[in-house]
């Protein structure tokens, strides 16, 4: 237990909006190793996003409101935290990477001032410190320090990315939280982006959770994985047994959905159907009406969460404690 | 929007296969449900609604002044100068002894009337110049618009004061002055709209069926420039009174005994030291009527174009 | 940058002779005849005629109209006054620093309250606040700014004593002029800045900033505020304009000596000259507002500073905003 770094414990994110409620996120278990890497991994929509800012403390309140759980970073509960104690922990021992560099930077300030900015609002220094730590940090994702003072509109996609992981990883954060981070790049600088991350996240041994619908992505850099859906994590365990010994029906379904080079087949198979609308979840499994393996007691009880191997988890009725059911 | 019916759906249910008819039809079902949907998120508005109910209520105060004001607005009485409010005279007697609250009663169709005829003038005149300058392009729209730049580098109401110098006073000629300073306005959004719609190609396929150039613009163009014109409007039709007020205040609008408000407020001023009421009641119902018109058009936009809503 | 507003001022040139052009024609065709103002009733027909040679008044409308042009262009001459027999150019000298005064002080009170405001009620929307404010803005744009001058004068002048109801000399005496003709404004600037700073407060990059660690009041003024101030600026330099002119009111109500009462007497006289000169010299002015505006642009958004360093056709960005934006403007 006491490796563990990160421990989301029964996290519930609602978004209420008029009279619905948007039950985004549904009582999440996951923790996070020092060191590790957990690929959280689901479709647009599974609430990736939102367990992500829910760690971070940034869900959009109203409408957004964590309704139960804990966050346990260090030892301590994020969520029991005031507002100055969560902002000495975004940025320095947690921060994010967002999924579209366009966007995720203030087009009126230098990049070089939102650099130095995350450095000054952490870290003892001088203003002149803060700056040449922030040309030293462009430099490790590659880009030459001369550029510290142009704006992000004179930096290509792949550019902003690397720009916003270096504030990211500015000061040397304890856990990266990486949301889709290549989702919006070009497919050769995807590669480019990866790669630098994994080097980085070596470099300054730091944790991630890396947040994807790629589980190419994710068999090539996570240590764990935890497929989530409609607001649960419905498997998770070592990167082995998801991939040799996927157990859940869902799972099963998404690796059928990856085109493979060795087979040769003519169509992918889709998982028919769509996500439930999360402000209108049936009682028992949430994947029960796309399921194949569907059975009566599906559609009534909630599936628990068994251990079919050690660590690994999976909310299924087709599985029991050590196994099969 | 899943009210549409799909034609083979159509075709199957009536049995008949006219195409003319079934769009008709449709058409007007979807306008009709559209129409209902805009209500719908105009009525969750609530202070929109206020202003809208105001307004209907100024309105019929206009329609009926004889009715709720018998009397007329110039009953002078001589004895009875600068009555302060009573129940006698709600909002009390001006210089001249005539009840301050049938005046304003009757002010209400002026203000009223000058607001929507001269944003009828200013709105006519900007749609056709907006949609020529739009439609036609090149060195007419150039003309058009360097034409209509020269009259927006004017401040607003120094336009419609040396307008009305020129013109001299009157009803008709302060509608004239006060409309002209909002001709761009109406020009640009036309404008705009027109280019964003004209290389659509439904366009094109009016064109390529021979429709006139005049029937394109009416007919097709137009109407997807509605909403922002209407809204335009409406918020047009409160700064056009509180302009004529304005003009009438300096005395170059109507002048008294005419119970325009701005011209009541220019009868009150030499007595403000004394007498507020005579003053206070005409800015108030200047006021109300403004802010009826403009929380009406900002509920009407933001129905009419829910993207912009935040 | 410079050559940007090199073009710039060589755009308006074409504007201001349609001004001139506009002006003079809605003057000429204004009743009344020069010659019989300066002369009086009693003047015979003879003095007339030779007033009306003296004047150029006998003129067809083209040759008056090219004679102005040239005096204007050639020696800053914007005629005679009819009644005082001053130069229209020396009277308008003297006369507008009073009217800019108080439209400036009148447009950095509505600044000042309207951006505040605005904040506030962004970052607390659907607070107690957001709605007052946003009723009592409503309030202010519908107020004519003459009758709240009344008021004004009714409740600190008359009753309370406080404040004096006429006279622009004394700091004392701005304090209802500007306060009651900026109120107005600061009413669309307050809306405007609430409905932007709602726009950028949804935006990546201040979840970015408070990703970081940043303090709320930083990520407001700092990340929000600079991304939401084009369309602010757009909203306060139009309203620059509009209280050019809307000062012709206040400057009534509070007998303030400026091209407002100068302008308003000059109409009742028929005295066209003086009227002609006013409304060109605020339209000028105006336009100036309005190049100063573009290039304010360019210091908060650097994306628009490169446009007008790079491209020569470089006015394309800061016309689309002002388009855009200016639909949202009431008047």
């Amino acid at each position: 237990m006491s490796d563990k770094l990160l421990e989301i414990k029964n996290l519930s994110i609602h978004y209420f909006a008029d009279k619905t409620v948007f039950k985004a996120v549904n009582g999440v278990n996951l923790s996070l190793e020092r060191g590790q890497t957990v690929g959280l991994v689901g479709e647009t929509g599974a609430g990736k996003t939102t367990t992500a800012l829910g760690v971070m403390g940034l869900i959009p309140s109203p409408p957004g409101k964590v309704v139960s759980g804990e966050i346990l970073f260090e030892g301590k509960d994020l969520l029991k935290m005031s507002a100055s104690e969560m902002r000495k922990v975004r940025g320095k021992k947690i921060s994010m990477i967002f999924q579209d560099p366009m966007t995720a930077l203030n087009p009126v300030l230098t990049v070089g001032d939102q650099i130095t900015e995350v450095i000054k609002l952490h870290e003892k220094c001088s203003s002149l410190e803060a700056a040449a730590k922030a040309k030293e940090m462009l430099e490790m994702v590659g880009i030459p320090a001369e550029r510290f003072s142009e704006y992000p509109h004179q930096f290509s996609g792949g550019m902003k990315q690397r720009v916003v992981i270096s504030i990211a990883l500015a000061c040397r954060p304890e856990v990266i939280i990486a949301d889709e981070p290549t989702t919006a790049l070009d497919v050769t600088i995807q590669a480019q982006v990866l790669e630098l991350m994994t080097k980085l996240k070596k470099e300054i041994q730091t944790s991630m959770i890396l947040i994807t619908h790629d589980l190419g992505v994710v068999a090539e850099i996570c240590d764990k994985v935890a497929i989530m859906y409609a607001g649960e994590i419905i498997e998770f365990g070592d990167l082995e047994a998801i991939y040799d010994n996927t157990a859940h029906p869902y799972t099963i379904r998404l690796f059928g959905a990856i085109p493979d080079l060795e087979k040769d087949v003519d169509r992918l198979e889709p998982i028919m159907g769509l996500m439930p609308d999360p402000s209108n979840l049936a009682p028992g499994c949430r994947f029960c009406p796309r399921c194949a393996n569907r059975m009566p007691i599906c559609e009534t009880t909630p599936p628990p969460e068994v251990e079919v191997t050690p660590g690994h988890m999976v909310k299924c009725h087709l599985y029991k404690e050590g196994g099969l059911a | 929007m899943n009210n549409t019916v799909s034609f083979k759906e159509y075709i199957l249910k009536t049995g008949t296969a006219s195409v003319q008819e079934y769009s008709a039809e449709n058409d007007n079902y979807v306008r009709k449900s559209q129409l209902r949907e805009i209500w719908g998120r105009f009525c969750k508005n609530k202070i929109a609604l206020l202003g809208l109910i105001c307004l209907l209520l100024l309105v019929a105060m206009a329609l009926f002044a004889d009715v709720i004001a018998p009397e007329g607005y110039d009953n002078q009485d001589l004895y009875n100068k600068f009555a302060l409010p009573s129940a006698e005279h709600w909002f009390g007697t001006d210089n001249v002894g005539r009840d301050i609250f049938d005046r304003v009663v009757h002010g209400s169709r002026i203000s009223l009337t000058v607001g929507m005829i001269s944003v009828s003038i200013a709105a006519v005149v900007g749609i056709l110049l907006g949609s020529i300058a739009g439609y036609y392009g090149g060195r007419t729209d150039n003309i058009i618009m360097r034409i209509l730049d020269v009259f927006m580098s004017v401040p607003g109401i120094l336009l419609s004061l040396s307008i009305a110098a020129a013109l001299g006073p009157g009803l008709f000629n302060l509608m004239i002055a006060v409309g002209i300073g909002s001709v761009p306005g109406y020009a640009r959004i036309v404008r705009a709209s027109i280019l964003s719609v004209k290389e659509q190609e439904y366009i094109e396929a009016a064109h390529c069926i021979g429709c006139s150039n005049a029937r394109i613009i009416f007919r097709h163009v137009l109407p997807n420039c509605l909403a922002p014109i209407i809204v335009q409007a409406t918020l047009g039709v409160a700064s056009a009174i509180l302009v004529a007020s304005s003009m009438s205040f300096l005395g170059l609008g109507l002048e008294p005994p005419i119970p325009e408000w701005g011209a009541m407020l220019s009868v009150g001023r030499p007595y403000i030291r004394d007498y507020w009421h005579l003053v206070a009641f005409p800015g108030i119902a200047i006021m109300i009527t403004v802010f009826s018109l403009n929380v009406f058009g900002d509920g009407l936009r933001d129905a009419l174009d829910p993207r912009l809503k935040q | 940058m410079s050559r940007y507003i090199l073009k710039r001022l060589l755009m308006m040139i074409p504007v201001v002779i349609g001004v001139i052009v506009l002006v003079f024609t809605i003057m000429y065709f204004t009743p009344g005849d020069p010659a019989e103002i300066m002369l009086g009733e009693s003047a015979t027909p003879e003095q007339l005629a030779a007033k009306r040679a003296e004047l150029g008044t006998d003129q067809p409308y083209l040759v008056q109209l090219g004679n102005y042009i040239k005096k204007l262009v050639l020696h800053g001459d914007l005629g005679t006054s009819y009644t005082t027999g001053q130069s229209v150019t020396s009277e308008i000298v003297a006369k507008f620093p009073t009217t800019f005064k108080l439209a400036f002080m009148s447009v950095v009170v509505a600044v000042f309250i309207g951006v505040t405001a605005g904040v506030i009620s962004a970052t607390k929307q659907y607070s107690i606040f957001d709605h007052v404010a946003r009723v009592v803005a409503l309030f202010g744009v519908s107020m004519p700014s003459f009758w709240l001058g009344l008021m004004s004068i009714i409740v600190f002048s008359v009753n309370l004593g406080w404040f004096p109801s006429s006279g622009f000399d004394k700091p004392i005496q701005w304090v209802l002029p500007s306060l009651t003709l900026g109120f107005a404004s600061a009413g669309t600037i307050m809306r405007m800045t609430r409905s932007s700073m709602l726009e950028v407060i949804r935006q990546d990059y201040i979840r970015t900033a408070r990703s970081k660690g940043q303090t709320e009041w930083v990520v407001i003024t700092k990340h929000a505020l600079k991304n939401a101030l084009i369309p602010i600026i757009t909203v306060a330099g139009l309203q620059f304009g509009g209280l050019l002119g809307g000062s012709v009111l206040t400057e009534t109500i509070f007998s303030i000596p400026g091209i407002g009462t100068l302008m308003v007497t000059a109409i009742k006289q028929r005295n066209g000259p003086i009227v002609q000169g006013s409304v060109l010299f605020t339209a000028v002015v105006f336009s100036f507002i309005n190049l100063a505006v573009d290039i304010l642009y360019s210091f908060v958004d650097p994306r628009i500073r490169s446009q007008y360093k790079s491209k020569p056709k470089a006015d394309k960005v800061p016309k689309a905003v002002k388009a855009g934006k200016a639909g949202e403007v009431s008047e």
